[in-house]
C-alpha cells in the first residue's frame, strides 16, 4: 500500500483526516453542485408518481405512506443546511434505502403476488444517484451494463429460463456494478486529490521560502549597510584629518580599511541585486532619456578610474542620436561595470566605448588592450563569483559579480551580452539590447 | 552661513556627517524624528534640509510632505538620503516631493556639491 493509500480507509472509502474528507466533500459539492440537485428533484417526482400508483392500485395504508413522505422530506430539509449539504451522499442513501423496503414490503404484505412492484423502478434511479459523483463514467458504465443486460434479459425471456416476474430482481445486476465501479472511481479520485493538495502545499511552501530568503536578504543587506555607513564615513573623515595633521602612517592604514569598507557595500549591493533578480523582484523603469547627457554622465564617472593605470578613453558615438527609450539606471549600471572591468585589467593602453545604432537595436561595445583571457577564462566569465584566476580579485579586486548580474539585466532588457578576448591582446564586452531611438531631423 | 537641519535617527550617522559638515563650514542643526523636522524646520528656517528617509514617528517621505505643503517651508531644498540604493527608492523620493537625493554610504564631495547647487 502506497503512503497515499495509507490516508484513505479502504473499507469506507473515507480520509482518514477529517479535515481532508471534510475539504473533499466540499470541493466535490461545488463541482457537481447543481447535477445533485436536478437529479434528486427528478428522483422525488418519479418517488410521488410511484405513491400516486400504489394508492390508486392498492388502496390508503397511513404508516407506509408517511414513512416515505418523511423520509423524502427529510432529505430535503438535510440539504438546505450546508453543515449538512456535504454529506449528501450519505443523507440520500440512508433515507432513501428505507423507503425502497418499505416499498417492496408493503406490496408484499397488500398482494402476494406483486413482487417489487413499481418501487423497483427506483433502482435504476439509485444507480444513477450512485454516479452523481462521476456523471461521464456514469454514462460509460451505466449504458453499457444496462443495455447489454437488456439484451440477456430478452435472450432469457426467449429460451424460457427466466419468467418476467424475475426480471426485477435481474435488474439488481447494473446497481451492484454500479457500486463496485463507483467505489474504484470514488478511491481513484480521492489519490488524485491528495496528490493535487500536496502539490499544492509544495508550491506554498517552496514560494513562501522564495519569498522569506528574498525578504531575509533585503533585510539583512539593509542592516549591513547601516554600520558600514559608519565604517566608511569616520573612516574617510580620519583619513581628510591625518592628511591635515600630515600623519602619513595613519593615512595608509585608514585607507585600508575605506576600501575595505567600499568592497564590502559593493559586495552587499551585488547579491541584493543578485537575488532581486532571481526572486524577479527587479524590474525595468522604461523612460526616455537624452542620449548625449546619459554619456558624457558615463564618461564622467568612468573617467576617473581608467586614467588612473594611465589609459586613454575614447567614446565613438553616432552623432544622430537624440534620445533613447529604456531603463537608463540599468544602461547605466551594465555600462560603467563593462569599463570599469576594462579600466581593471588594462595598464597604459585604451579603453573605447564603441556605440553602433542599428535602427531598432543599439550596440554597446568596450573595448579595452588589457590582459585578455584565454579559452578556457572565457568559458567562466559570466559565472558568479568567479574571476579569471583565484590570484586576480587580490590583484584587481572587485566581486567576481559584476558581469553575472550585467548579464541577466541585459536579458532583463532582451538584449545580449556578448565577449571576445585574446591573451595578451585585450577584450571586448558587447551588449545588444532592443531599444527605442529616437533620430534628429 | 549656511544653516543645514539633518534629519537623522541613527546616532553615528549623525555624528558623522555633522562633524565633516561643521568642519566644511556649514552650521548644523538636528531633529530625530519626522515630526520634529517639520517642527524645526518651520522654527529654525534652515537653507537645506537632509532627510533620512527610514524615520521614527513619521518618516521621511511623510515629513518632505508637510513641509512641502507648509507655505512658509515649502521653498526650502530637501535633499533625500536613502538608504536603498535602488531606482525605485529614489524615484519615490523625488515623486514625494524631495528635491535631490544621495545615497548612503554618503559620499561627501557628491553631497557638498548638491548642497551648493541649492545656496
Amino acid at each position: 500500500m502506497t503512503e497515499l493509500e495509507e490516508n484513505i480507509n479502504r473499507l469506507t472509502c473515507k480520509f482518514n483526516d477529517q479535515n481532508l474528507e471534510d475539504q473533499y466533500k466540499e470541493m466535490k459539492w461545488e463541482k457537481n453542485g447543481n447535477y445533485i440537485w436536478n437529479l434528486m428533484l427528478l428522483g422525488h417526482i418519479i418517488f410521488l408518481l410511484i405513491i400516486l400508483d400504489d394508492i390508486k392500485q392498492l388502496g390508503i395504508q397511513p404508516i407506509y405512506i408517511s414513512v416515505q413522505i418523511i423520509c423524502s422530506i427529510a432529505v430535503y430539509i438535510l440539504l438546505f443546511y450546508e453543515q449538512y449539504r456535504k454529506n449528501y451522499y450519505d443523507i440520500y442513501f440512508t433515507l432513501t434505502i428505507p423507503i425502497l423496503m418499505i416499498n417492496g414490503a408493503y406490496h408484499y404484505y397488500m398482494d402476494q403476488e406483486a413482487l417489487f412492484g413499481p418501487g423497483a423502478a427506483a433502482l435504476p434511479l439509485l444507480t444513477l444517484l450512485f454516479f452523481t459523483i462521476y456523471p461521464v463514467d456514469f454514462m460509460n458504465s451505466f449504458f453499457i451494463v444496462s443495455t447489454t443486460v437488456a439484451a440477456f434479459l430478452v435472450y432469457l425471456l426467449e429460451v424460457g429460463v427466466i419468467s418476467e416476474e424475475q426480471i426485477p430482481y435481474i435488474l439488481v445486476i447494473p446497481f451492484i456494478y454500479g457500486v463496485f465501479v463507483k467505489r474504484s472511481n470514488e478511491f481513484k479520485s480521492r489519490i488524485d486529490y491528495i496528490k493535487t493538495e500536496e502539490l499544492k502545499i509544495l508550491r506554498l511552501q517552496a514560494q513562501n521560502a522564495s519569498k522569506a530568503k528574498s525578504e531575509f536578504l533585503a533585510n539583512m543587506s539593509h542592516e549591513l549597510r547601516t554600520p558600514l555607513n559608519a565604517i566608511i564615513g569616520y573612516s574617510e573623515m580620519l583619513m581628510e584629518e591625518a592628511e591635515d595633521d600630515g600623519l602619513d602612517t595613519y593615512s595608509e592604514d585608514l585607507t585600508k580599511i575605506n576600501s575595505s569598507g567600499e568592497h564590502l557595500l559593493t559586495l552587499v549591493n551585488d547579491i541584493l541585486d543578485l537575488s532581486k533578480i532571481e526572486a524577479g523582484k527587479m524590474e525595468l523603469h522604461i523612460e526616455e532619456f537624452e542620449f548625449e547627457t546619459h554619456v558624457s554622465q558615463i564618461e564622467a564617472t568612468a573617467k576617473p578610474l581608467i586614467s588612473k593605470n594611465d589609459n586613454k578613453f575614447v567614446i565613438e558615438k553616432p552623432d544622430n542620436i537624440e534620445k533613447l527609450v529604456n531603463d537608463q539606471t540599468k544602461l547605466r549600471q551594465i555600462l560603467f561595470n563593462m569599463l570599469s572591468n576594462a579600466a581593471k585589467f588594462t595598464k597604459k593602453g585604451t579603453v573605447t566605448l564603441a556605440i553602433t545604432n542599428y535602427g531598432d537595436k543599439v550596440r554597446f561595445a568596450v573595448t579595452d588592450t588589457g590582459i585578455g583571457m584565454n579559452a578556457e577564462q572565457l568559458g567562466k566569465v559570466f559565472e558568479e563569483f568567479t574571476q579569471a584566476e583565484s590570484s586576480t580579485s587580490k590583484d584587481y579586486g572587485g566581486t567576481g559579480l559584476g558581469l553575472p548580474i550585467s548579464k541577466k539585466m541585459t536579458e532583463m532588457m532582451s538584449g545580449v551580452m556578448e565577449v571576445e578576448s585574446e591573451e595578451g591582446k585585450g577584450t571586448t564586452f558587447s551588449i545588444t539590447i532592443p531599444i527605442e531611438v529616437k533620430e534628429e531631423n | 552661513m549656511t544653516k543645514i537641519l539633518l534629519v537623522e535617527d541613527n546616532e553615528m550617522n549623525k555624528d558623522m556627517l555633522s562633524r565633516r559638515l561643521t568642519k566644511k563650514g556649514y552650521e548644523v542643526i538636528f531633529a530625530m524624528d519626522g515630526q520634529e523636522a517639520i517642527d524645526m524646520a518651520q522654527n529654525e528656517t534652515p537653507d537645506v534640509v537632509l532627510m533620512d528617509m527610514g524615520l521614527p514617528v513619521k518618516d521621511g517621505l511623510q515629513a518632505t510632505k508637510e513641509i512641502k505643503e507648509n507655505s512658509d517651508t515649502a521653498n526650502i531644498p530637501i535633499i533625500a538620503l536613502t538608504a536603498n540604493a535602488m531606482a525605485e527608492h529614489r524615484q519615490e523620493a523625488l515623486d514625494g516631493g524631495c528635491d535631490e537625493y544621495e545615497t548612503k554610504p554618503i559620499r561627501l564631495p557628491s553631497l557638498l556639491e548638491k548642497i551648493e547647487q541649492f545656496t
